[in-house]
């Protein structure tokens, strides 16, 4: 069923913020096959077909991955190694969104391999832009994968 | 009188003495040859060839022998007095009996007073006395083998009468030979004595003077030994000699009795002393190093030693030779200095810095980790105080998007302000991070073209300028030695402080550029915009401080704080000049 298949992983912890980011793709009705998970530790369940997401069909990898870096059980950077240190679920495209500008975070991801890095503004307006043209484009750059 | 000027005056005689002997001995020669002469030319007149060759050749034959042989002994004197006395017999034989060549007997006698000696009449008189008794004797036994003529008996009288004559003669040159002698002798000796005293008087005079500066000299010496004696005595350090042909201590100084513990007396009783005092464990470092002084090097050891009162204590020994005339070491002079309290010094030299290393790296430790405390604080900071107010920016935006058409001015308002301000914190917290972060990064300095790093900021400024309307006048600026990244946050601070106060003015002026030249260069930023009051100058670069309400014009107060800090790392100054209502202009220099 093409209706399930999920077309952006959200990890977020802090609830009122993935909130916020899914108001946000929503406006653009990029929310509606969005998987949201708590934590480091689900989100690479999900992503591996996992513990309560067992079920999953391996190969329906999501289109893109939302990723904060402060995260409960496993935190960002290592959900994000464990991704792209993998061959199947290193191709899927990760974005980091994060409140850290930290210059060694931003080093770190992409040594491992991000696709792009993302500091959540406090300014709404900023941040809503960010995510739509984030989200455009992913979508674009989707419907041009499935024509071919 | 001494037995030196005894000797000397014997001396002088018997030199004086020598010399008129020589002198007699040459007059001599010319009577002896005189004498013989006569005997040839009587020969001539009574043909006695034969008698005054052989008894006068054997005559001087005899008188020269005896010169010969013996040259040192006055013998040859007494020969002459008998060759005399055998003259005046061969002249009265050559004569035939003429007693009255017995005249010569006295001008041969004469002859001998040059000698001075009264004893060298005493030949003469003998052999004439034998040679007339015999004669007589022969005479009036009637021997007729004479071959002179008799004279028949003599008259008693006349023989009493020549006799007395005779020795009267003897007497009269005897007598004066003594007396010539005696007066001679004390001439020599009042000349000998006025020379005598006319020297000893040069003699006294140069004594004196001699005495005088050696009485001086001595003061001098005697003034240097005692200095000597009380250095000696009393000079913290020991001082020590060894003679090396005896192998022994000549002297040391009392203060071994506080280096050593031992006093002079105990180290002069046992010669080993010095060596049993030496620390067991530094006895391998005096093994063979004594060999050079042997051969006239010097040498400076340093080594512990065990005191008499049990303490050890660090000695320090500087021992110089001295080298004698045959290139042999015949003496050792040293000096023992107490290096115990200089020792524990540098001891505890070594102990403070190796414990003051220990606290810079306690210290950097603790350093260290109040950096990555403060690390930690500034990214939960960072992540976890902009969190919420991203929150509830975003929120209120979503509710003021949602519900505009439903709610009504004033509630609008109040989402607004709950908007803003959060918006407001998010900008003041990215401020103080960047503000912190500073602190930490290195100065990179390049040299940098200043008026087209200028007009870049200039023209990214302008960009988000809604009113475009001010006026800037970029002048060309000098280049300057600057971390670049850093130095352009200054002008965008700099340069958007200039735009924001002076956006309110009719005609906004903004004017950047140089004062002064190379390695003195000011840059400035002057605007004709809001000014300050010159009395609030001190808060105008503190971090929070602002002069202004942020209804006026916005900020969080951190710009200029963050400028002050950027030029300080620089070992740049920054200062502000400005009026109320009639602009400001800000100063900075770069050192070079």
């Amino acid at each position: 069923m093409k209706n399930h298949v999920t077309e952006i992983l959200l990890v977020e912890d802090n609830h009122l913020e993935a909130k916020l980011t899914i108001s946000s793709l929503k406006e653009f009705s990029l929310a509606d096959n969005l998987v949201h998970v708590d934590d480091g530790a689900e989100a690479l369940d999900f992503i591996f077909a996992r513990g309560k997401f067992a079920h999953r069909l391996n190969d329906k990898h999501p289109r893109v991955i939302l990723l904060d870096l402060n995260l409960p059980k496993i935190g960002g950077l290592e959900v994000l190694r464990q991704i792209k240190s993998n061959e199947q679920t290193k191709s899927i495209p990760v974005v980091i969104l994060s409140s850290s500008n930290m210059d060694s975070d931003i080093a770190r991801a992409y040594q491992f391999g991000v696709n792009s890095y993302v500091v959540k503004p406090v300014d709404f307006e900023v941040f809503f832009k960010a995510i739509t043209d984030l989200g455009a484009y992913w979508k674009s750059l989707n419907q041009s994968h499935l024509l071919h | 009188m001494t037995a030196k000027q005894y000797n000397e005056k014997t001396i002088y005689k018997i030199g004086f003495f020598s010399y008129a002997e020589s002198e007699s001995d040459k007059m001599t020669n010319c009577f002896l040859l005189g004498y013989f002469t006569l005997g040839l030319l009587l020969s001539f007149f009574y043909n006695t060839w034969a008698i005054a060759l052989y008894s006068g050749g054997l005559c001087l034959f005899a008188y020269y022998s005896a010169k010969i042989i013996l040259p040192k002994s006055n013998f040859y004197q007494y020969v002459l007095s008998v060759v005399l006395g055998i003259f005046v017999a061969q002249y009265i034989y050559q004569m035939h009996g003429l007693l009255e060549m017995n005249l010569l007997a006295i001008i041969g006698s004469a002859a001998l007073v040059t000698y001075q000696n009264w004893k060298l009449q005493i030949p003469l008189a003998i052999v004439l006395i034998i040679h007339h008794a015999l004669f007589a004797y022969l005479q009036s036994h009637g021997f007729d083998k004479i071959y002179f003529t008799q004279y028949g008996q003599m008259p008693e009288q006349n023989i009493i009468m020549r006799g007395a004559f005779g020795a009267l003669a003897f007497f009269i040159c005897g007598f004066w030979s003594y007396r010539f002698r005696k007066y001679t002798e004390r001439t020599i000796e009042q000349s000998y004595e006025i020379g005598r005293l006319g020297e000893e008087k040069l003699q006294r005079e140069a004594l004196v003077k001699l005495s005088e500066d050696l009485r001086i000299s001595n003061e001098k010496l005697n003034e240097a030994n005692y200095e000597l004696g009380m250095l000696f005595n009393n000079i913290k350090d020991v001082l020590f000699s060894i003679d090396i042909k005896s192998n022994r201590l000549t002297n040391i100084s009392p203060a071994s009795a506080i280096v050593y513990g031992y006093t002079p007396a105990e180290f002069y009783s046992n010669p080993e002393l010095w060596k049993q005092v030496i620390h067991p464990e530094d006895k391998h470092l005096l093994k063979g190093k004594f060999k050079p002084l042997y051969q006239g090097e010097q040498l400076r050891i340093q080594y512990r030693i065990i005191h008499k009162d049990g303490s050890i204590r660090c000695i320090e020994n500087h021992i110089i030779p001295t080298v004698g005339a045959n290139n042999e070491v015949m003496r050792l002079d040293g000096i023992t200095r107490d290096r115990t309290e200089k020792m524990k010094a540098e001891a505890e030299i070594i102990n403070l810095n190796a414990s003051l290393e220990q606290k810079v790296l306690e210290r950097t430790e603790q350093l260290e980790a109040a950096v990555k405390e403060l690390e930690a604080f500034s990214y939960s900071v960072s992540h976890d105080l902009r969190a919420p107010l991203r929150v509830i920016n975003g929120f209120g935006k979503l509710l003021m998007r949602r519900y505009e058409d439903k709610l009504d001015k004033d509630a609008m308002e109040s989402l607004q302000a709950i908007v803003g301000n959060a918006k407001q914190m998010g900008q003041l917290i990215d401020d103080l991070l960047d503000f912190s972060r500073l602190g930490k990064a290195p100065v990179v300095k390049n040299e940098v073209d200043m008026t087209e790093m200028v007009k870049s900021v200039v023209s990214e400024t302008m960009a988000f300028e809604p009113a475009n309307i001010s006026r800037i006048n970029l002048r060309e600026l000098q280049p300057a030695l600057c971390d670049a990244a850093l130095i352009k946050q200054v002008w965008v601070n700099l340069v958007s402080n200039a735009v924001k106060y002076s956006r309110k003015r009719d005609n906004p002026q903004i004017e950047i550029g140089t004062i002064g030249e190379n390695g003195h260069t000011t840059y400035y930023v002057k605007d004709n915009g809001a000014g300050f009051d010159m009395e609030h100058s001190d808060k105008l670069f503190g971090v929070f401080q602002r002069l202004h309400k942020v209804a006026e014009y916005e900020g969080t107060g951190v710009g200029l704080a963050l400028v002050k800090r950027i030029i300080n790392k620089h070992g740049g100054k920054i200062w502000a000049e400005g009026k109320v209502d009639q602009g400001a202009t800000f100063y900075f220099t770069l050192p070079h």
